[in-house]
């Protein structure tokens, strides 16, 4: 999600004059998807640079590093070894 | 002068919305011109994203402001990619009604209508 900067197209202070035209790109990087969330089979759930998050039971990890769900389920993140994190899918049935 | 420009593909559907300069109608922190423009941009850049799980292309200069960019994800479905069309069109009719009220602080061009006027 974007911060909302209601002054973003507010002159800012102690800028005399508008300087514009330069890009930043700003990745909206992180967890899409809460711990104990119910999520559909290719939902989303953590945008990434490298594995900060690994991917766990029923998760897998894109070409970007992108981590989705194999199933539809429940998101559980866990430790894994002293340091790092990851996220699984705990698979619920489906009413039908 | 906040600038808007809209530039469209061949089936007139929006390719980049482009907003770039200062309302300057009002001091900053004041500036209801611009909390305006910037309240319907960000805010249609996170309804995509609650709403349809999809991110738009979003290019801004954070340090500063005064200039966004955004067009639509590419490889979408086509259901979803006549829902971010639509708010999109959402998006620039809503700053054009702004425009209208406001035009000494906010022009909006549109190349879609005849002549790429500007209202």
């Amino acid at each position: 999600m974007i911060r909302v900067d209601l002054q973003f197209f507010a002159q800012k202070k102690g800028v005399g004059s508008t300087k514009n035209g330069r890009d930043s790109i700003s990745k909206r990087l992180g967890v899409k998807r809460g711990d104990g969330q119910f999520v559909k089979a290719g939902n989303i759930l953590v945008r990434q640079r490298g594995t900060r998050i690994y991917p766990g039971l029923n998760v897998r990890r894109g070409g970007d590093d992108t981590l989705f769900a194999t199933a539809d389920g429940i998101v559980r993140f866990k430790r894994l070894g002293r340091d790092r994190k990851q996220v699984m899918i705990e698979p619920v049935e489906v009413e039908a | 002068m906040i600038k808007v420009q809209v530039t469209r593909n061949q089936n007139q559907e929006i390719d980049t919305i482009t907003i770039t300069g200062h309302a300057q109608f009002d001091e900053p922190g004041r500036d209801i011109v611009c909390a305006a423009v910037s309240a319907i941009s960000f805010g249609l850049i996170n309804s995509v994203e609650m709403l349809l799980d999809e991110e738009l292309h979003v290019t801004m200069n954070e340090k500063e402001g005064g200039f966004l960019r955004i067009s639509p994800p590419d490889r979408l479905n086509r259901e979803k990619r006549e829902k971010v069309l639509l708010l999109l069109e959402a998006m620039v009719a809503s700053i054009q009604s702004v425009a209208r009220d406001y035009s000494e602080y906010v022009q909006i061009e549109d190349l879609d209508q005849p002549g790429g006027e500007s209202s």
